[in-house]
């Protein structure tokens, strides 16, 4: 009666969105929702906006600590924003308080300290908005060796859900599925997936696929669970991708094709985990970012004669131009990686943006310049702090793979090089 | 010399005597003094070098045409008189220019054919006369106005100005239409189609190399086979070659051998050539040398280099025909003079004093010398051992024969590696070279087993020599000795920056060979030697930092940072 069954880790996976919203600080709260509660302040003259914040103003005071997040107009230094978020959260500000819970969860800039974090997640969530309340149950339904609160977590992800919180729909339906925190009913969990996977979530859509391939609470269809991890794949979920490699492994619900499922399963592995509706993955290769407002360089003799001469005599841009013209070609070959480095470096450090982003990326690549993601990191925040913003998409795309120590180094080094302590 | 005849070319013209030696011979890339059985090699692998589908086309784009004598075939459109006017001339009848062209007069030859193109418009006049513009004859060359005459006679389907004219657009000559490959493959294909067997034979080239077409070996073999079938020998030659490797076709010894014959029975050179090797070797034909050596013979005097070489070479050795010193001298002579290597090489050797030659040093010097400068490690290897030793009218000079020695190496002997890893060991290169040098050298011979060189390569890592180390460090390990003594000389080589110890250092921490397993270490020296440009240390810390937490690789990135920074401190004046 046994046919081929699905493979265990399709199982396992499940248990894997449990997690919920992917890791990562920037992506926590969307930007443009945190530049909002920043209010007036959000587009005030730094001048200005640090005159109010010292003085006081709490709105100044949390808009002031985004722009360092963000390292937008100034290096990027979580260390400071925390600083700010801190003195914001003192005085009620509740987003403030949203962001400096997050920053004690993940330890960045500061010690890592859950006490402190639900705290202060506590404090907004107070305010009642939908988010805060959604941050904090993220956070006490997990805890390390049992101290996991999922029925606190049920009751907060309820009260977000009802303020039409799609991902709280999303969360709660996990913890009815799994009966964690509250009695098991696969009946609730599927409605609680519905809604959001309609909608386009989708975790909402891999969850309730993997229902379908389980036949719980509903009968069992291949079809339509393929469909529906097709759906939740399409916009880079891992997991889902994962889930449809298992499908095509199997032939359920798709045709058979083992060749589908390897180069699936390859994707899924390259893929950490990507928030539904997030802009693909940035080309991270050394020579991927160019100055868009320089036309491409003409690869004639002549021309290239002139840039060569141009670099000889210190001109960043020619540096610049030459550096990036070596990546293009023979991305493997070693001689021309070190002296693209060589010319990168005299550019960057003459604070050319492009020049500072691609150098940053060598760091990372680790070809000719030992892999170094502290330096690399500097380099990609000193690109974004004088402007450069694709500069500010690749260092949010390289985040998760460092620890937080290395992101504070990395910026307290950038730091160091825009304004120099005697 | 006489070379083979292009009979393709037969639709109107048809061959007098031979074509020129540049004529689209599809001599194969090969290194000048290759040896026979290299060569044989060669044959049979070629069809995977691109070097071979480059030159062919070099020579397809070199239209030079050969005298040819006008075959009277198409004398009925000819023959016809014309009404007699006092101004201008008389047409002259084509039998008449034929004739012209037959005893050289290609004054009169072109004169005529201007006239009959412009006044009759023929295909086969146009077709004439633009071939005569193109080849300069009675008049001088003028590839413009040959391309229009040519497009004329096309465009009147005159399979024969196809073929020219398409050679014409891939040869790229100055004052000629600008290179069009795929104006020539249609070209070729319209011909080709109507049974010119040139025609097939070039388009099977094209599909061959992906010129002006995209490469299709099946297509390629179609059109050899369709013009070999057509009695074409370059194609009869191409087709074996097709089926000895089964390249767009499954792989037919017996077919291969058939066209070979085919081919050198036409008195194709080369394919004379091949199958002679294959008779003398058994390899592809059944074993036969008297009938190999009658090839080999034929091959040679129709002045195919690689047979006389072969040939001196037999002669020299007695191999498969009885000695004969003065012949060995003649043939290998003439392919020296050629420009084979081998030959030369082979030549020089012998004029040391070898197989029943006279001895004639400065001769021998001459042409190893030559054979050297051009590349052949074998020649190099032998200038040098007479250096080494000395002889009558040469002083022994050490150095110099050391200079030759690696030259060979440079030129990719392991027995001048060897030797001189021997030289190492036995102390005779000292103050000659640093030691650091020899260290590859002795590694080969101790690798070969030459005790003393591997007693060098222990006193010399023992006496910190930072590559000595290296080397004998892999050695201890290879040779299952002390992995813990290993380590040590492997650290100590790491640690003064040697590329090479730096990776092997980070593999034994992979490892856990003779230190404890330790990712970060082992992630700290590959990244160290992958940033100085070692490749298999750059694969080898992917596969490593898979197996790492972030902590762990921001700990190695960290140690990596500080070795380099103390690098750079202890070298103040060097940038990094």
């Amino acid at each position: 009666m046994k046919r081929r069954q699905v493979s265990v880790r399709a199982l396992t996976l499940a248990a894997a969105l449990c997690a919920a919203v992917p890791p990562g600080l920037v992506t926590l709260l969307p930007v443009p929702a945190a530049a909002q509660m920043a209010g007036d302040w959000e587009a005030a003259p730094q001048a200005q906006l640090e005159a109010a914040a010292e003085a006081g103003t709490a709105g100044a005071q949390y808009a002031l600590a985004l722009r360092l997040e963000e390292g937008r107009g100034l290096v990027q230094n979580y260390r400071l924003a925390v600083e700010w978020f801190a003195r914001a959260a003192e005085q009620g500000h509740v987003a403030a308080q949203g962001r400096l819970g997050q920053y004690y969860h993940h330890g960045l800039g500061v010690a890592k300290d859950r006490d402190t974090a639900i705290h202060w997640l506590e404090r907004a969530a107070a305010s009642g908005q939908a988010q805060a309340l959604f941050d904090l149950a993220a956070v006490v339904e997990q805890g390390p060796e049992g101290s996991g609160d999922p029925a606190r977590a049920v009751d907060l992800y309820r009260r977000a859900m009802e303020q039409g919180h799609d991902e709280a729909a999303v969360s709660l339906g996990v913890l009815y599925q799994n009966g964690r925190g509250v009695a098991q009913d696969l009946a609730r969990a599927r409605s609680l997936y519905e809604g959001p996977a309609a909608a386009g979530n989708a975790r909402a859509q891999n969850n309730l696929g993997l229902m379908y391939v389980r036949g719980e609470g509903v009968p069992q269809d291949y079809a339509r669970a393929a469909d529906l991890f097709q759906s939740a794949a399409d916009q880079g979920l891992a997991v889902a991708i994962g889930n449809l490699a298992t499908m095509y492994e199997n032939g359920f619900g798709v045709p058979l094709d083992e060749v589908r499922a390897a180069e699936l399963n390859r994707q899924a592995g390259r893929s950490g985990d990507q928030v539904a509706g997030e802009a693909a993955e940035p080309d991270l290769r050394p020579g991927s970012v160019f100055d868009t407002r320089l036309l491409p360089p003409d690869t004639g003799a002549e021309s290239l004669q002139q840039l060569q001469s141009g670099a000889r005599a210190g001109d960043p841009l020619a540096e610049f131009l030459l550096g990036w013209l070596l990546l293009q070609e023979g991305r493997e070959d070693y001689a021309r990686h070190r002296q693209a480095a060589a010319l990168l470096r005299r550019a960057a450090e003459a604070g050319y943006p492009a020049a500072q982003a691609n150098l940053g990326l060598m760091y990372f690549e680790g070809r000719a310049l030992p892999q170094d993601y502290v330096l690399g990191y500097m380099w990609l925040v000193l690109a974004g702090s004088a402007g450069l913003a694709e500069a500010r998409v690749l260092s949010a795309a390289l985040l998760p793979q460092m620890t937080p120590e290395q992101i504070i180094e990395a910026q307290e080094l950038a730091e160091a090089r825009v304004n120099p302590t005697p | 010399m006489k070379g083979k005849t292009g009979s393709g070319i037969r639709v109107c013209f048809c061959i007098s005597e031979r074509l020129g030696s540049g004529q689209a011979l599809p001599v194969p890339a090969r290194l000048p003094g290759m040896s026979a059985a290299l060569l044989h090699v060669r044959y049979m692998t070629r069809f995977r070098s691109s070097a071979f589908g480059a030159l062919s086309l070099a020579l397809l784009s070199i239209p030079v045409l050969a005298p040819q004598s006008l075959q009277a075939q198409d004398n009925q459109q000819a023959a016809q008189p014309q009404a007699t006017s006092e101004i201008p001339p008389p047409l002259p009848e084509m039998s008449m220019i034929e004739q012209a062209w037959a005893r050289g007069d290609f004054v009169f030859v072109r004169q005529g054919l201007k006239r009959h193109a412009e006044e009759t418009g023929t295909a086969l006049a146009q077709y004439r006369y633009g071939r005569v513009l193109l080849e300069g004859r009675g008049g001088p060359r003028d590839l413009a106005a040959a391309q229009q005459w040519l497009e004329r006679a096309v465009a009147q389907n005159e399979a024969g100005a196809a073929v020219l004219l398409a050679r014409l657009y891939l040869s790229a000559a100055p004052g000629g239409p600008a290179q069009d490959p795929a104006r020539a493959a249609e070209l070729f294909k319209s011909a080709a189609a109507r049974g010119n067997r040139e025609a097939q034979y070039y388009l099977g080239l094209l599909y061959d190399s992906g010129t002006g077409v995209a490469a299709d070996p099946k297509e390629a073999f179609t059109w050899f086979l369709a013009a070999a079938e057509n009695a074409h020998t370059d194609a009869a030659f191409e087709l074996s070659r097709a089926y000895s490797r089964g390249r767009g076709t499954v792989e037919n010894p017996a077919e291969a051998l058939r066209w070979l014959q085919a081919a050198a029975e036409a008195g194709h050179a080369e394919a004379q050539f091949y199958l002679a090797y294959a008779l003398d070797s058994g390899q592809g034909a059944p074993r036969n040398r008297g009938e190999a050596l009658n090839w080999l013979l034929r091959s040679a005097e129709a002045g195919f280099v690689q047979s006389r070489s072969a040939l001196g070479k037999k002669y020299l050795t007695g191999d498969g025909v009885d000695a004969n010193p003065a012949e060995a001298v003649r043939w290998l002579g003439r392919a020296a003079e050629a420009g084979d290597l081998g030959a030369m090489a082979r030549l020089g050797a012998a004029y040391l004093g070898a197989h029943g030659v006279a001895r004639d040093i400065p001769r021998a010097v001459a042409l190893l010398e030559q054979a050297s400068d051009a590349g052949l490690a074998r020649a190099s290897f032998d200038l040098a051992a007479l250096f080494e030793q000395g002889a009558p009218g040469i002083n022994a000079d050490l150095p110099q024969a050391v200079t030759l020695y690696r030259r060979a190496v440079e030129q990719g002997s392991l027995e001048a590696e060897q030797h001189l890893g021997q030289l190492a060991g036995a102390g005779r290169l000292e103050g000659l070279l640093a030691p650091h040098r020899m260290v590859p050298w002795a590694v080969a011979a101790a690798e070969a087993g030459d005790a003393g060189a591997a007693d060098w390569l222990q006193r010399q890592a023992e006496g910190g020599l930072r590559p000595a180390q290296t080397a004998f460090a892999l050695r201890l390990i290879a040779g299952e000795g002390d992995p813990k003594q290993a380590a040590a000389l492997l650290q100590a080589a790491a640690a003064a920056g040697d590329p090479e110890a730096q990776y092997q250092l980070g593999r034994i921490y992979v490892q856990g060979a003779g230190v404890e397993q330790d990712y970060v270490t082992a992630h700290k020296w590959l990244n160290i030697a992958a940033a100085g440009g070692s490749s298999a240390a750059l694969k080898t810390r992917g596969v490593v930092a898979d197996l790492m937490t972030p902590e762990q690789l921001a700990e190695a990135q960290l140690a990596a940072r500080r070795f380099f920074d103390a690098a750079r401190d202890a070298a103040p004046v060097k940038s990094e």
